[in-house]
């Protein structure tokens, strides 16, 4: 139990630098901005606050602020939970079957270079104006990054482990599913936590391109109003949605990956 | 009595050879072997002689380059539960708990769980881990997660049990103690034993019999028979004695 | 070796009321012995002794809760003074042929060339490396590599070897060669050395004097001497009795 108060006091150091950092960084941003003619293409920060705060309640077009952020925060889960599925099937897949891998890994070579946002405009082409461009976007971050991770483990499997199932008795077309799958859980959250980042900026990204709600739409009718503290203030709902969610995902991690760290 | 009949596994005329680099490398060369039901034999050898190879061709894992491996009198053609390994590197499924582990061969065999609980309980005990069913490997010691090899390779109700240098990664005492263990989980679950290290005197310790390996390729230096009460003691006039005939006919490389 | 029981060389270093805690977890506690100038020095213990503690505490890695180490009268310091150590796990530098590893440490000390080259001749026969001089560490078995590391750590000619089991990954015919080697260079270079080990046999080889420590909290159980000649052989009966006291001291098992 005492050893717990040492850890504790370690973060509340380490919470303790971090507010000092943000209030410093925030500190230096209100001065240049008083201070220097930055003032002139920049708002300062309690001005962003102030707005970020204020639409809380008051809307931006037909949502307050955190509507938006709920609004782009649905698109991501339904395009992302299907991303990691298939990703997960597709890199397993690729890596248990040599024909499988031999179709689809050199196609996979090939568009790997391409960013997810470059696909929006063929998205909107073929999905028309609506969500369904938008979910392409965001499942197609999720999936390329599960995929290329699911089957970088697959193929890594520690070959002793296989040869341990074996020698216990399971049968060949088993393995794939119980112990391939389990050994690469940890690297397949990797992937998930990219996917996770990629998906959120194609979402952010498409609705800039073509919404009428959602963060990315709060910013891009910022550019054009010549808000840029509407602007400022996208990017703070953004910033904010993205700790949250790298919170959740490393709660989830504890969860999941708890055998993988060394405790000893 | 030695016959036919208590063989436990034999090889005949076994070699193994792998290609590199065009070139072709003999690691085993024409190794006979008998093993006996119930023996402790133990494989030793210097380095890297290929001690690994022939656990795992006489387990199943690897095909010979030539000759024949026989379990009674099936031949063996690949791995399975009769011829369970406890290997020396990390082996346990780290996202099952320990009982998850010992159990796995078990499950896969189709065993109903209340069942192959049980048993898989009374291996947890046998190996003095009891209270550490629910927790992972990565929260055991080295020498905790080697007994969960054990178990788990016993629990298949193999009839011939491979290890191999399964103590080479833990420290000194900690192997001793290991020693001791086996030592005594043995002779309350007997079986056939072969055991491979590079430790004279975990070799004598443990041993029936003692096969010397001789260097690249790999084939028998010699026999020895151990027929003296277990356990042992380490610094026992006879004990060092042999173990000073068997370091001296021993090729060392450096 | 002759003993040189004069005073100023009996405690070269000093380990004085040596204490290391981890919040409310006691690993060292109140540890005090010293080392003679020169001396070959085993420290053995039960398993998870806390003596990777113990050696960060040499090393400075950690910080000490309360007591002193000093060398030679100074407090220690390992930017001034001159200390070496060897790992279990091996340390040479990859992109280095064993030559300019072993000439490492006298690069940095800003030794002269000819001179250095010398040092690192003369090493590489003690070990008999001589015709490995322009290998790379990768074409090595482990066996050479830790020949390296030590070669390496003795070319400098420190002032306190410390050396933590650096043997145990190795076959045990191996390590006796390798424990000769370090004993014939020891004795030429009249290093003081500190070798801490699990190994009961491995300490009784090797020193000239024994420290016996117990489980955490950490203490010395018990100081004893061994006046064995060498060459020791394992399988004499003074060695069989010295080695059977020691682990009588330790055993857990």
């Amino acid at each position: 139990m005492k050893k717990l108060t040492l850890e504790v006091r370690q973060n509340f150091i380490v919470i303790e630098y971090a507010i000092i950092a943000i209030l410093g960084f925030l500190g230096i941003w209100h001065i240049a901005v008083t201070f220097t003619s930055i003032g002139k293409l920049v708002p300062g920060p309690l001005q962003v606050l102030a707005y970020f705060f204020q639409s809380f309640v008051v809307p931006i077009g037909k949502n307050t602020i955190q509507e938006h952020a709920l609004i782009s925060l649905e698109r991501v889960l339904i395009g992302y939970s299907v991303g990691v599925v298939l990703g997960i099937a597709s890199g397993i897949g690729m890596a248990g079957s040599k024909l499988f891998e031999a179709i689809f890994k050199p196609l996979f070579e090939i568009i790997r270079p391409i960013p997810t946002i470059a696909w929006i405009p063929l998205a909107i082409l073929w999905f028309g104006i609506g969500e369904m461009p938008k979910y392409f976007i965001i499942f197609y971050g999720a999936y390329a990054n599960v995929t290329l991770n699911t089957y970088a483990a697959a193929k890594s499997v520690n070959p002793t482990l296989l040869g341990a199932a074996r020698m216990l008795g399971m049968k060949e077309k088993d393995l794939l599913l119980h112990i391939v799958l389990p050994s690469s859980i940890p690297q397949i959250f990797a992937g998930m936590q990219s996917g996770l980042s990629a998906s959120w900026m194609g979402v952010i990204a498409a609705e800039m391109v073509k919404s009428n709600n959602g963060i990315g739409w709060v910013i891009i009718m910022g550019q054009e109003s010549a808000n840029t503290v509407q602007i400022l203030a996208g990017m703070v709902a953004i910033a904010v949605m993205g700790f949250l969610m790298a919170s959740g995902m490393r709660i989830l991690e504890g969860r999941l990956c708890s055998w993988n760290q060394k405790k000893i | 009595m030695e016959s036919k009949e208590n063989i436990a596994i034999r090889c005949e005329n076994i070699s193994k050879e792998f290609s590199a680099k065009g070139r072709k490398i003999r690691v085993i060369d024409s190794l006979t072997l008998n093993i006996y039901d119930n023996e402790f034999v133990v494989l030793y050898g210097p380095g890297q002689c290929g001690k690994t190879t022939i656990i795992n061709i006489l387990s199943g894992l690897e095909p010979p380059t030539t000759g024949e491996v026989f379990q009674k009198s099936e031949k063996v053609t690949g791995p399975g539960p009769q011829r369970a390994v406890v290997y020396q590197s990390i082996s346990l499924f780290p996202w099952l708990t320990v009982m998850g582990n010992v159990e796995f061969g078990l499950k896969a065999a189709g065993v109903e769980t209340a069942k192959r609980r049980q048993r898989a309980q009374e291996l947890i005990d046998l190996v003095g881990l009891h209270g550490f069913e629910r927790a992972f490997p990565n929260s055991l010691s080295g020498g905790m997660q080697q007994r969960v090899g054990i178990a788990r390779a016993y629990c298949i109700a193999p009839s011939i049990l491979f290890m191999d240098e399964p103590f080479g990664a833990l420290d000194a005492q900690t192997r001793y103690m290991m020693e001791q263990e086996i030592i005594r989980i043995n002779s309350k679950e007997k079986r056939t034993i072969l055991f491979v290290t590079n430790n004279i005197e975990e070799a004598i310790y443990l041993a029936d019999r003692i096969i010397v390996l001789n260097n690249c390729p790999t084939s028998i230096k010699k026999e020895y028979k151990v027929d003296w009460e277990k356990p042992r003691d380490y610094t026992d006039k006879k004990f060092l004695e042999l173990r000073e005939e068997i370091t001296s006919i021993v090729d060392e490389t450096l | 070796m002759t003993s040189d029981s004069s005073s100023e060389n009996r405690d070269f270093v000093k380990v004085r009321n040596l204490t290391k805690s981890f919040g409310d977890l006691l690993v060292l506690d109140d540890v005090s012995f010293d080392v003679r100038k020169g001396e070959f020095l085993c420290i053995v213990g039960p398993t998870g002794c806390g003596k990777t503690t113990f050696l960060n505490c040499l090393t400075k890695l950690y910080s000490i809760s309360s007591g002193e180490i000093t060398i030679d009268g100074e407090p220690i310091d390992l930017k001034k003074q001159n200390i070496a150590y060897i790992f279990q796990e091996n340390s040479t530098m990859p992109w280095l042929t064993v030559e300019e590893n072993i000439r490492f440490g006298l690069d940095i000390k800003k030794v002269p060339k000819d001179i250095a080259e010398q040092r690192v001749n003369q090493m590489l026969d003690l070990v008999n490396l001589r015709n490995f001089a322009s290998y790379y560490p990768k074409q090595l078995s482990m066996s050479m590599l830790q020949k390296v590391g030590i070669a390496r750590a003795f070319a400098t000619q420190p002032s306190l070897l410390l050396m933590d089991e650096p043997y145990s990954q190795l076959d045990l015919n191996l390590r006796c060669r390798l424990e000769d080697e370090l004993i014939a260079l020891w004795k030429r270079e009249k290093t003081t050395v500190i070798f801490i080990t699990h190994n009961i046999e491995e300490a009784v080889y090797l020193g000239e004097r024994i420290l016996v420590l117990t489980n955490k909290p950490t203490k010395i159980k018990r100081e004893i001497m061994n006046h064995l000649e060498r060459p020791r052989k394992i399988s004499d009966p003074e060695f069989v009795e010295l080695r059977n006291e020691v682990t009588s001291l330790i055993k857990w098992w």
